[in-house]
């Protein structure tokens, strides 16, 4: 629960920062700089994984929990993509393309700004943003109230990268494994998705 | 792909300190900054931009009702999947 409430004050002050006082020139360096960040992070998931000894035992059992997990998270987001799509009057093929971003909020909208416009795009970016604070949030309070693998869901693509420090503090180890690896697939999947699934209308 | 990279060599340096607990409570603190980095960067990047700001709240209520149902059938199908299929845990 502090995890959640350090995250949240931070993506507050980042957002007032922001607006206030930072300038859109600086914001290239700053996401250069956390384009580096991440992949120091990311070494130090790794850390964490390979110095637990059960991270890399049941290897066909996770294969099988994997499969069950993208399925689910599939499955559960293009039915969601259309239900809010049919709710906000965008077309089905849109409203796919939307919700296959699985919360990549920085490559998902610049594909839909290409092949789409600005209004799907904004739509995308902002789904995508809102996707990474649910998980935020519900990553630590499902693991807690429900069960780690359910825990696992509301990630996506994220489940890879931003949101994995996350599911490695609020689960265990091989739990932590399974996120990764369906984040990793999700994120493999986006760029064929959102164009596919967008193209579908045309 | 540099991310993939960056992970498989901290597992693999991982699988070599996992006795030292010393390091892993150090790498535990650096990730919580690392992380709250991160996001406070995210933060700029939404309250930098105007047009995310302007147009809120028509974008804002078709993105929240995406985010929402999204994650809502993705937390369902996996709970659901969870009970019939992996009963062992």
């Amino acid at each position: 629960m502090l995890l959640t409430i350090i995250i949240i004050i931070a993506v507050i002050l980042g957002l007032l920062s922001g607006h206030f006082f930072i300038s859109p020139n600086e914001i290239e360096n700053i996401n250069l700089i956390s384009s580096y960040l991440l992949i120091i992070l990311l070494f130090s998931v790794g850390l964490d994984l390979g110095s637990n000894k059960n991270t890399f035992k049941g290897i066909f059992k996770k294969g099988k929990m994997l499969f069950i997990l993208t399925s689910a998270v599939m499955l559960g987001t293009f039915s969601g993509g259309l239900i809010a799509g049919w709710l906000s009057n965008i077309e089905y093929n849109a409203s796919l393309a939307i919700s296959a971003g699985f919360g990549w909020y920085s490559l998902a909208p610049v594909i839909l700004n290409e092949i789409a416009n600005s209004q799907i795009a904004a739509i995308s970016f902002l789904t995508n943003i809102f996707r990474e604070i649910y998980a935020i949030i519900l990553i630590p309070i499902l693991a807690k109230y429900v069960n780690y693998f359910t825990a696992l869901a509301p990630g996506g693509a994220t489940s890879m990268d931003t949101t994995l420090p996350i599911v490695s503090q609020s689960t265990d180890a091989n739990h932590s494994v399974i996120s990764f690896l369906n984040g990793a697939i999700l994120t493999l999947l986006v760029p064929f998705l959102v164009n596919f699934f967008y193209l579908l209308g045309n | 792909m540099s991310l993939v990279i960056s992970l498989v060599i901290g597992i693999t340096i991982g699988l070599f300190v996992k006795s030292d607990k010393k390091i892993l409570k150090i790498n535990s603190k650096i990730q919580i900054i690392i992380l709250f980095s991160l996001l406070f960067s995210m933060g700029v990047s939404l309250g930098i931009n105007p047009e995310i700001l302007s147009n809120l709240k028509q974008i804002g209520i078709a993105s929240f009702l995406f985010a929402t149902f999204t994650v809502l059938l993705s937390i369902g199908f996996t709970y659901v999947f969870h009970k019939l299929l992996i009963k062992e845990l």
